[in-house]
């Protein structure tokens, strides 16, 4: 499969929040303040590629030969919980840089469930060293698309007359199911046609 | 009175909405739904032990890390006892089940409790049914429409199975993709909140 068949698979036609649900309570709550949705998403954007690199590199080349697969949960959560803390120090130190009074949950980012998720798809799919860098950006791209259209749909929302008991979430996943529904039309036999 | 508002107004499910990646992805059959949300309870509760037991033999510092590492932990021992015993079931789970390793409900209910305060493990549980019983009943009631079947569980050997439409129904697919979990659980949100505030109007004009 061909590297932007993958980004395309990830960001539209099996998004991960919408087809595989990954992060979908982080994305729903994220949607209500974009600039910083934007940033955060590029973070994850970060710590997925260089997880899922990592984790399916030492998986294939450490805990397959020595028989260890069943180790993989344990393994992958220590290796994303060790990039995680690498992503809060160098936010540390990269602080002057960055907008002031900005402060990212790193937790939250490493925690999301979008990080694990991605590292788990590439391991099923036994994607190699280059499609999975490729997999954890086009992840991190993926969950930026949704979180912005969900966010562009909050904002709407608030013009417009809801029922009372579907003002907020229940709307917005109504809205997301339709978006995914819209999604499923890009379906990977057309993709395959244009990037053969 | 106390268990009726945990398993109604506090639904960690359709009110809370916390957990919900595996509980919108596994929903499409009714035997995945009822283990992965017996699963969820059972590490919680598990983890919460351990790591209740463990407390004073690590650094505060070091709580998080050990916090995660301890469910990862179940979570591996509940992946090589459901692939030795129920492989169905744990082909049909796929990725979702390591994934309970970040699931937010679990997260939640492996805490620290403050000194001198008792764990409070009937009230996790009493959290955990609330959950159980949601992904059950979504999953019924996406399986029932959406395939016209209902699965109680899928052992080795043989599957039970109930046919509940009538030949000749046609059962409405759409409700097994992701995009029919979000819009139900969309609406079933949405009840839950009119519900929620019909009881509290009826309970203010009396």
């Amino acid at each position: 499969m061909s590297y932007i068949g993958i980004l395309f698979t990830f960001i539209f036609a099996q998004n991960v929040v919408l087809q595989y649900f990954l992060g979908v309570d982080h994305a729903q709550g994220a949607s209500k303040n974009l600039s910083r949705a934007l940033v955060e998403g590029l973070l994850l954007t970060i710590v997925c590629s260089l997880s899922a690199l990592v984790v399916r590199t030492v998986y294939v080349e450490i805990l397959l030969p020595l028989g260890l697969s069943y180790l993989r949960t344990l393994t992958g959560i220590l290796l994303i919980l060790t990039l995680g803390k690498l992503l809060e120090v160098s936010i540390r130190y990269l602080k002057p840089i960055l907008p002031a009074g900005s402060s990212y949950d790193c937790r939250g980012i490493t925690l999301n469930s979008l990080v694990f998720g991605i590292v788990l798809l590439t391991i099923h799919r036994i994607y190699d060293v280059w499609e999975s860098l490729f997999a954890g950006i086009a992840a991190g791209l993926g969950y930026l698309v949704a979180v912005l259209l969900l966010g562009v749909l909050r904002e709407q929302f608030q013009r417009e007359w809801i029922p009372r008991s579907m003002q907020g979430t229940p709307i917005l996943f109504i809205s997301a199911g339709l978006i995914a529904m819209a999604f499923m039309a890009i379906d990977s036999a057309l993709l395959q046609q244009l990037f053969r | 009175m106390n268990g009726h508002e945990k398993l109604w107004k506090e639904n960690p499910v359709f009110i809370g909405g916390i957990g919900l990646c595996p509980a919108l992805a596994v929903t499409n059959r009714f035997d995945t739904a009822w283990i992965l949300g017996v699963l969820v309870v059972l590490i919680g509760f598990l983890g919460n032990l351990t790591f209740w037991l463990l407390r004073r033999y690590f650094h505060a510092q070091i709580e998080f890390y050990i916090r995660i590492l301890i469910i990862a932990f179940w979570v591996t021992i509940m992946e090589i006892l459901l692939e030795a015993f129920l492989p169905d079931i744990w082909e049909a789970l796929g990725i979702y089940l390591p994934l309970l390793a970040v699931n937010t409900m679990i997260l939640l209910s492996v805490k620290s409790y403050p000194a001198g305060e008792d764990a409070k493990f009937t009230e996790d549980l009493l959290l955990g049914l609330g959950y159980v019983l949601s992904l059950g009943f979504f999953g019924a009631f996406r399986e029932i429409l959406g395939s016209g079947t209902l699965t109680l569980i899928s052992l080795p050997q043989n599957t039970v199975q109930y046919q509940v439409f009538l030949k000749g129904i046609q059962p409405i697919r759409f409700l097994l993709l992701p995009a029919g979990a979000l819009i139900t659980y969309g609406y079933f949100r949405a009840g839950f909140l009119w519900i929620g505030k019909r009881a509290e109007n009826s309970r203010a004009g009396e």
